[in-house]
């Protein structure tokens, strides 16, 4: 995985003669060009349109007037933006920590297994969702959270009345948690197993011999060797729970009422629907300020943790 | 981790016995609670297969059933039916391969050269690669789908594919891949008098072909699953693919429960298998990809 050391590493070797240099720069352009055009095109330069739509109220059609940052003042004063935020961060909430728990202790457990076919299955098992088209198990999970589905069919042998998940305001966002952290749980579980396969052997067999529990080398040892990567995978989830789009589109379309449409769902409609590229475009943005402040603070993390090197 | 007193040799041989029973228990107790987990996983796939084969009047009984009393094809023939379920699956598999395959033409010669070579604006192209994957999509959606439709290429393939060549985050997967390549077999072709092509040919691919093999399969997948790009660019029902085919299905026809099923088990259960075979190569690509942010 990721090192300390610069991304773009400076060759060992001598410098050549001019002629070589000049045929290295040459091969170079040549080899990133195909990839680097469409880079340019397709992310740079939209990045920079995108904050050129952002400031007028264009509709995609007609000409577009400048109206400073107008979209921005209005983001803010929105009722629906904010509505969809705070469907978001319920949603955050509901799902993030939920799933890295669930991923660590699952991930925890398989590496506890003596049997290495076991850990395969296990880890295969468990990352199955994760292959699948998301729009075709959230169409299964909209039968399995209907009413009468298997999930109050199973809520129902353990004496629990279960409720119309999909249905009402309350239960909507409950219910599209529970299927992202069925489908992205096989994320963590495999980035959690790849670092705690990293942690030397020898230091569980000093603490057996000092006495330690189970228990108590999880978090005296193993806890604070993989903490690097427990972080990753929080900002990680994070990272995609904000930007929840297909499970709920597929889900419940946002509703019932407007009580699960979340901010790229909002986006989106705005931007596709009723065709306000401008305001969408401004409140891309805001979404991207906060995503990218995460990404930030996860690399400057990154390189203060030691621990790092070893996953 | 500091021993605080020194290691008896205690001649205990029934403690070591009772310890060995107890973790013999305690690797049971781990086998029970993982295969409860593995069983929430498959248990909605399970019903999933066993509703595609139900009568409607069976899915729709309460409390269900769980064994449809004939196994009967009928939903599957009333898909292919209804929707254009063969072409979308076709359009889904081809499209996949050819932008995967597009995806390694392009990012395995300029990852090399990110990687190995040293040029003037080396750090300005490679950090544009490192912004497209930063960049969230709602940011860029925009402004690019007016692009395609100023081309007039909206409703099309081309519309799909052409945006879709360049990808910062095979770029990344196979930068990290020779970086870590150890450089001694590229030297002696270049002291030889062998140019970087003939390195990068001869050398630095043939090594890399399981990176590429990894890096293609997980571009596969990315285009297999994607979703909103063709939900905006592509409209008629014989050039949909597959995720948006499903959706606009339940949508306009509202098709009954076992239908829907048939159709959710025939688009997932294809990647499934095929996973089993490839797991290893997917799931590293897959960690690698935990950098991707």
């Amino acid at each position: 995985m990721q090192n300390a050391a610069p991304l773009v590493t400076v060759p060992a070797r001598k410098r050549r003669a001019s002629p070589m240099r000049r045929q290295e720069t040459l091969m170079a352009l040549l080899l990133i060009l195909p990839s680097t055009l469409g880079i340019l095109a397709f992310a740079v330069l939209p990045i920079a349109a995108s904050l050129g739509i952002s400031v007028t109220n264009w509709g995609g059609l007609s000409k577009p007037n400048f109206v400073g940052l107008q979209n921005y003042a209005t983001a803010l004063q929105d009722p629906r933006a904010t509505s969809a935020l705070s469907h978001t961060l319920i949603y955050v909430l509901l799902a993030v920590p939920t799933g890295v728990l669930i991923s660590l202790t699952l991930a925890v457990w398989i590496n506890n297994l003596k049997a290495g076919w076991l850990c395969t299955v296990f880890r295969t098992v468990y990352y199955l969702p994760m292959v699948t088209i998301g729009v075709a198990v959230a169409l299964l999970w909209q039968v399995l959270l209907a009413p009468q589905g298997l999930v109050n069919l199973v809520l129902g042998w353990l004496g629990v009345n279960g409720p119309n998940w999909l249905g009402s305001p309350a239960w909507v966002l409950p219910a599209v948690a529970i299927f992202s952290v069925w489908q992205g749980s096989g994320q963590g579980i495999i980035l959690f197993l790849a670092s705690l396969a990293s942690v030397p052997k020898d230091l569980y067999e000093a603490a057996q011999l000092d006495g330690a529990k189970p228990f108590e080398a999880f978090r005296f040892i193993t806890l604070p060797m993989i903490s690097p990567t427990v972080f990753l995978v929080l900002v990680l989830s994070l990272i995609g729970a904000l930007q929840v789009f297909e499970a709920v589109l597929v889900l419940s379309a946002g509703g019932p009422g407007d009580s699960s449409t979340t901010v790229a769902l909002y986006i989106y409609k705005t931007a596709f629907t009723f065709f306000k590229m401008g305001y969408a475009s401004a409140l891309a943005w805001l979404l991207a300020v906060i995503l990218i402040g995460l990404m930030v603070i996860q690399w400057r993390n990154q390189s203060k943790w030691v621990n790092y090197d070893q996953v | 981790m500091t021993r605080s007193e020194p290691l008896r040799p205690e001649p205990l041989t029934r403690r070591d016995a009772s310890l060995k029973a107890r973790a013999r228990g305690s690797q049971a107790g781990l086998l029970g609670l993982l295969t409860l987990g593995a069983v929430a996983i498959l248990l909605p796939f399970v019903w999933m297969i066993l509703t595609a084969f139900k009568t409607p009047a069976e899915a729709y009984t309460w409390p269900p059933i769980w064994l449809p009393a004939k196994w009967s094809l009928a939903n599957f023939t009333q898909l292919f039916d209804t929707i254009p379920f063969a072409r979308m699956f076709f359009n889904s598999v081809w499209t996949s391969v050819l932008i995967a395959s597009l995806n390694i033409l392009s990012a395995a010669p300029a990852a090399y050269a990110f990687a190995r070579l040293r040029f003037p604006g080396q750090g300005l192209f490679f950090g544009s690669h490192l912004l497209s994957l930063m960049i969230p999509w709602q940011v860029t959606i925009i402004p690019v789908f007016l692009l395609i439709r100023q081309l007039g290429w909206y409703d099309s393939f081309t519309a799909l594919i052409v945006p879709s060549i360049a990808s910062g985050f095979t770029v990344f997967l196979l930068f990290q891949f020779f970086r870590s390549l150890p450089r001694s077999l590229e030297e002696s072709v270049l002291i030889d008098g062998g140019s970087w092509f003939t390195a990068l040919r001869h050398v630095a691919l043939p090594a890399a072909k399981g990176a590429i093999a990894a890096a293609w399969l997980f571009s596969f997948l990315g285009n297999w699953q994607s979703f909103i790009w063709p939900l905006i660019v592509l409209q008629s029902s014989e050039k949909m693919l597959l995720p948006v085919g499903l959706l606009s299905f339940q949508n306009q026809y509202s098709v009954n429960i076992p239908v829907l099923m048939a159709g959710a088990t025939l688009s997932t259960l294809p990647t499934v298998i095929a996973y089993m075979f490839v797991q290893r190569y997917l799931t590293d690509a897959a960690i690698t990809s935990g950098l991707k942010g």
